[in-house]
């Protein structure tokens, strides 16, 4: 076996080169399309800790956004000749991770109603806040987890991927896959609970 | 007035854990394996059935699944659960035998050097490659998943039994304490065997040749099941393998094709003419045959395509990108004993290449998987001398200090452990790295490192020289720890 690698040990105290942040969605995509399974790593690495902290969020379940991960990844890195914008990579990721994170929701909601559902929500937002917020921040985290828990699925996630993730309306409806009005429509609505839970709290 | 942040995202943290990433990533590829396999099997025309009754046959199944969901609670409603309630992961044992126990009460006893990796679990299926050692499986009866177990040339099917697999480079022996399992694989007679209790099957990569054991090996078989799994003794002596005469042997590899190719490590029958005859005989059409079934991600296929000496001869004459593609054919198809030669190559005639420091990463992996941490350890450090992409650099400094540590190499693995908890606020393994590196304060001074190659040094006999550099590096799930 050729072994020019197998130098002698060099010393403790290697040169360390540490590459810049690399390439782009587009190039990546275009080489994970080759069958690059590097490109493909590259991919998941990228993109595994937000596609992770969003199904943690949207269900509120840790075990069960590990597998949301695996499945977004999966589904992805299977169908990548699919996606027609490469450089629209992290959308279309988070597009499949909300459905499979949508898919849960049913499949808990139907166990919830046989009283099969014996889980725990380990991903509350509360729980996932920040050491170092205020008391009065931690408090409304709460109450406002509690109003979204019993929410329509499709209107909670609505509602926090425009007010937790951050995204904006467009990416709302594109990421959920509906419509700009209707991903308007699912954000009012929960928003109505959502300032009433506060307003009953600040009371 | 709220007082929340818009977005809120900005005041919740997201969890950066290495290992959990690793962990997913791991699971990620084996789903995709799952999903890749069914392409690997050609439908015949009994499969093609009509739309309308696939429908109907759906529907069906639809109605009966609901009954059964109603009125039988007992069924599982997700992935099997570890005993602490996390889904299983990859798991080895370390220098002790270990055992993972699971919510439905089965539970897998590895022994020393033993590793599982999960490919399925799901509500109706747990699917674990075993990928070395030998582990005995427990599984509870009337369970709602159907257990698997592949063995790579023999895979075990089972429903609500206990029995124990072993596998090593060219064999496969599976022995039933109680309950029914069924073994399937090319190596097999037939293709399957029942096993009752009592039975065992030993299935060689060499040959077709497996033997279903008498009654005296039966009684053999239920001693080891009062004895401790973990010991040392051998499952299935030698004798009582009963080799197929020459010609039957001829009949079934002249039957089993490229299956039998397939399903034998490089290894084997090195001394048969017969095998290195056809081992040796690689056609344009072959080549060509590989390269496409490892472009649509069919790896076992393409391994299939080319025999293991027909990679490694490929290899030599291989472009860049050929040499990656016939390393992910083997790494992917389950054959990682012979990714190594492309990843050498590669890095040999082309390290100035972009991906030459992920193919050091990968090499390094591969390295640890067979079990050679020195070897690891050097891929390593080739990988930080030709530039790591930051997405994998703690990886790859927390891999060389666990690398090291294995290997023997007790400061080494200290300062590395130390440069890496430096540069990186939670890499993987972080509190093993953490020991490591205060092991190195305590006895750093009067431990010099030694080297010593891995296929020189069982490590498995090495007596421990650092309690705090083992126990460090045992705690790292993913990497094979020998004391």
């Amino acid at each position: 076996m050729p072994s020019a690698h197998r130098r002698p040990r060099p010393s403790r105290d290697p040169v360390v080169v540490v590459a810049p942040s690399g390439p782009s969605d587009g190039e990546l995509v275009r080489r994970a399309r080759e069958g690059d399974r590097w490109a493909q790593e590259a991919i998941f690495r990228r993109y595994a800790s937000r596609v992770q902290a969003l199904a943690e969020r949207l269900l509120r379940r840790r075990h069960e956004a590990d597998d949301v991960v695996q499945e977004t990844f999966a589904d992805a890195l299977l169908a990548l000749d699919g996606l027609r914008e490469p450089e629209a990579l992290r959308g279309w990721l988070f597009g499949i991770a909300v459905r499979r994170v949508r898919r849960r929701q049913r499949k808990l909601g139907l166990l919830r109603t046989f009283g099969l559902d014996r889980g725990l929500d380990d991903a509350t937002l509360a729980g996932l806040a920040a050491p170092g917020i205020s008391p009065e921040v931690a408090s409304e985290l709460a109450r406002v987890d509690a109003i979204l828990a019993r929410l329509h699925p499709d209107d909670r996630n609505a509602w926090m991927l425009r007010h937790v993730e951050g995204e904006k309306l467009e990416d709302v409806a594109a990421i959920t896959g509906c419509s700009l009005a209707t991903a308007k429509r699912r954000i009012q609505a929960a928003q109505v609970h959502v300032d009433a839970a506060l307003a009953r709290g600040a009371s | 007035m709220s007082r929340l942040p818009d977005p809120i995202g900005s005041v919740l943290e997201r969890d950066e854990d290495e290992h959990r990433l690793h962990r997913n990533w791991e699971g990620t590829r084996a789903r995709m394996a799952a999903r890749e396999r069914p392409l690997l099997t050609p439908r015949t025309g009994s499969d093609r059935r009509p739309p309308v009754r696939a429908t109907a046959i759906g529907l069906a199944f639809a109605a009966a699944a609901l009954v059964a969901f109603v009125a039988w609670p007992r069924a599982a409603e997700g992935p099997l659960l570890t005993e602490a309630g996390g889904l299983p992961v990859a798991a080895e044992s370390v220098a002790r035998p270990r055992t993972l126990r699971f919510d439905d009460g089965s539970a897998i006893e590895l022994a020393s050097g033993a590793r599982v990796v999960p490919r399925v679990n799901d509500a109706e299926h747990f699917e674990l490659v075993l990928e070395r050692g030998r582990t005995r499986v427990e599984v509870t009866p009337g369970g709602a998943r159907a257990w698997t177990i592949d063995a790579g040339i023999a895979t075990v099917r089972v429903v609500g039994t206990a029995f124990v697999v072993e596998r090593d480079e060219r064999t496969v022996r599976v022995e039933v304490e109680r309950g029914r399992v069924r073994v399937e694989g090319d190596s097999v007679p037939n293709g399957s065997r029942e096993l009752g209790a009592g039975e065992r099957i030993e299935v060689h990569a060499e040959r077709t040749a497996a033997s279903v054991t008498d009654e005296a090996a039966a009684e053999d078989a239920r001693d080891a099941a009062n004895g401790e799994v973990d010991s040392d003794s051998e499952l299935a002596s030698g004798s009582e393998l009963e080799p197929a005469d020459s010609d039957a042997d001829s009949d079934s590899e002249s039957t089993s094709g490229s299956a039998f190719e397939s399903g034998r490590e490089s290894a084997g029958s090195a001394g048969d003419p017969r095998v290195a005859t056809s081992r040796a005989r690689t056609t344009p059409e072959t080549d060509a045959a590989w390269q496409a079934l490892a472009e649509r991600g069919e790896h076992r296929a393409a391994y299939d395509a080319l025999s293991p000496s027909g990679l490694e001869r490929r290899a030599r004459a291989a472009s860049a990108r050929e040499l990656l593609l016939l390393a992910d054919v083997a790494r992917l198809s389950g054959h990682p004993a012979d990714a190594v030669v492309p990843l050498r190559r590669f890095l040999d005639a082309h390290a100035a290449h972009p991906e030459a420091p992920l193919a050091a990463i990968t090499l390094a992996r591969v390295e640890l998987v067979l079990g050679r941490p020195a070897a690891a350890a050097s891929a390593f450090e080739r990988a930080q001398e030709l530039g790591v992409p930051s997405s994998f650099d703690a990886e790859v400094c927390a891999g060389l200090a666990l690398a090291l540590a294995r290997s023997g190499s007790v400061a080494p693995a200290s300062e590395a452990a130390r440069r890496c908890l430096a540069r990186h606020a939670r890499p993987p393994h972080h509190e093993a790295l953490r020991r490591l590196a205060e092991g190195a304060v305590e006895e750093g001074a009067n431990a010099p490192a030694r080297e010593q190659p891995a296929s020189e040094s069982p490590a498995l006999d090495r007596p421990s020289r650092n309690a705090a550099t083992n126990e460090a590096a045992s705690d790292a799930p993913d990497v094979v720890v020998e004391r």
